[in-house]
């Protein structure tokens, strides 16, 4: 069932970040490293999970969004990129990690109508996450590089979770 | 980049059939082996693929990318010498990629596929004859006992002897609800994964000598399935069941049995039902290798199963998931 699935991808992205998504309280300052990692697999994330969308969804509205997924992860993605290697650290990973694995698996065996259920479901929380991640590099981190990519891409995030929740029912 | 790697990425990208299939410089393979290492993540295609779709069973000669079965580069050493195979879906796929490498390695091979894959099935005799081998098309659907049993006939005749069985054919269609599954559908599968290497064994083993093999693709959907392969999973796990209640029944006649299990790979099954299109998009996608793997890149653990200086492997698994599943 995509609650139930929901649900527990909603613990699992809990338990990777330490963090309720729901954003109550801030976390301990990630470092830059971590930020990297998490920041990344998360733009990986979206665009998969929108590749999926793009296919799969017969809501119009649900494929515009996830074209603009496309766009604008790749866009934080690039951004990301520049800044890590601008403060001399090794290019960002390549991949999602066990969450985004586990999620875009959930989404590779659903079809419409419980597909853009569970996408836009993911979508929010994902996004809440993400949100939470970038804030607090933005306010907290220390690399300077970091921060700036960070601060830039609140204001998307935030654009990207109120265009998600507006998806729900 | 090194050549053979950019080699076997123009090999896969290139859309002619007559390119892709004989290897560059007149289908000759490399002589020596490649050695060395790359890094495994850049070998080969990563998502997103075009969306696509055929009809079952599907061609890899219509796949977009062409998938890898190791035309351009297995290179064998007689490891399989004077041996004789009968491989299910051996036209493309994991069976294909078996099918080259046997014959590289020494081995004549007889393959079955079904009528419609006629042209993948021409391209892997081709490429058996031409490794020097005996290579025996028998083509037919394996959903019929009678049938089984003819081609396991046909294969002993063709060949002169039988000592590798690889139960390779496989059904699979996705379907988001056991509601969806018509009893058609659910017979399909069960025949051609599970009836048909019953019928194709028994009729296999009064020929099989002392140091014969036989191997059954499984799948890492035996051990985790998918919410959407409810039929087709459970055959994979009566595959690894059945592996292993073998050889220990064959343990005493001197007969090993062993399985392989992949993981996401890039085959004719993916995007004729066997996946939604969002997978077939993003196949491989939540592999830690980053993409999905190629046959080719499962042809040496047919082999290894196959050979006699893996004497003590059996009952086995043998996986090969890109990180994801098990085994």
């Amino acid at each position: 069932m995509p609650n139930a699935q929901v649900f527990v991808a909603a613990g699992l992205l809990a338990v990777m970040t330490g963090v309720q998504p729901s954003g109550a309280q801030p976390p301990a300052p990630m470092s830059a490293r971590d930020f990297v990692k998490a920041a990344s697999a998360s733009d990986q994330y979206e665009i998969q999970a929108a590749r999926v969308a793009e296919v799969e969804s017969r809501d119009g509205s649900v494929r515009a969004f996830a074209r603009k997924m496309i766009q604008d992860h790749t866009r934080t993605r690039q951004a990301l990129q520049q800044a890590s290697l601008a403060s001399g650290m090794p290019p960002p990973p390549d991949g999602m990690n066990d969450d985004g694995q586990k999620l875009l698996s959930q989404l590779q065996s659903l079809r419409a109508p419980d597909f853009d259920r569970a996408y836009v479901r993911q979508q929010v929380l994902s996004h809440q996450e993400a949100l939470v991640v970038e804030q607090g590099y933005a306010a907290d981190g220390s690399d300077p590089n970091l921060r700036r990519t960070a601060a830039s891409a609140v204001p998307i995030v935030q654009h990207h979770l109120d265009m998600a929740r507006r998806l729900q029912p | 980049m090194e050549e053979t790697t950019r080699r076997q990425l123009m090999t896969i990208a290139t859309a002619g059939v007559a390119a892709s299939v004989a290897a560059p410089a007149g289908a000759q393979p490399q002589q020596q082996p490649l050695g060395g290492k790359q890094n495994p993540r850049d070998k080969y295609p990563k998502p997103p693929f075009p969306p696509q779709s055929q009809p079952f069973p599907g061609l890899a000669g219509q796949m977009s990318p062409r998938p890898d079965h190791g035309e351009a580069s297995y290179v064998g050493s007689g490891r399989l010498r004077g041996r004789k195979a009968l491989i299910t879906g051996g036209d493309s796929g994991m069976g294909r990629a078996a099918a080259i490498a046997f014959a590289r390695e020494g081995a004549d091979v007889a393959i079955n596929y079904l009528p419609v894959e006629e042209p993948d099935a021409r391209e892997v005799v081709d490429l058996i004859r031409r490794a020097g081998r005996t290579a025996v098309p028998i083509p037919g659907d394996l959903r019929s006992a009678p049938f089984c049993r003819s081609l396991v006939d046909q294969a002993v005749r063709g060949l002169g002897g039988l000592d590798i069985v690889v139960s390779n054919a496989g059904r699979q269609k996705s379907n988001a609800s056991i509601l969806d599954i018509s009893d058609e559908d659910f017979d399909w599968t069960m025949k051609t994964n599970i009836y048909a290497p019953f019928w194709i064994i028994k009729a296999a083993l009064p020929h099989l000598q002392p140091g014969s093999v036989i191997i059954g693709t499984t799948s890492e959907q035996a051990y985790d399935p998918a919410s959407d392969l409810y039929d087709y999973a459970q055959t994979k796990a009566a595959t690894m069941n059945y592996v292993k209640s073998l050889a220990k029944q064959l343990g005493p006649k001197g007969i090993r049995v062993n399985g392989v299990a992949p993981g996401p790979i890039w085959t004719p099954l993916q995007v004729s039902g066997g996946a939604t299109e969002g997978k077939v998009v993003t196949f491989g996608a939540t592999a830690p290798l980053g993409r999905p793997g190629q046959p080719a890149e499962l042809a040496g653990i047919y082999v290894r199963l196959a050979e006699d200086d893996g004497s003590y492997t059996t009952g086995n698994i043998y996986g090969a998931g890109g990180g994801q599943g098990q085994p």
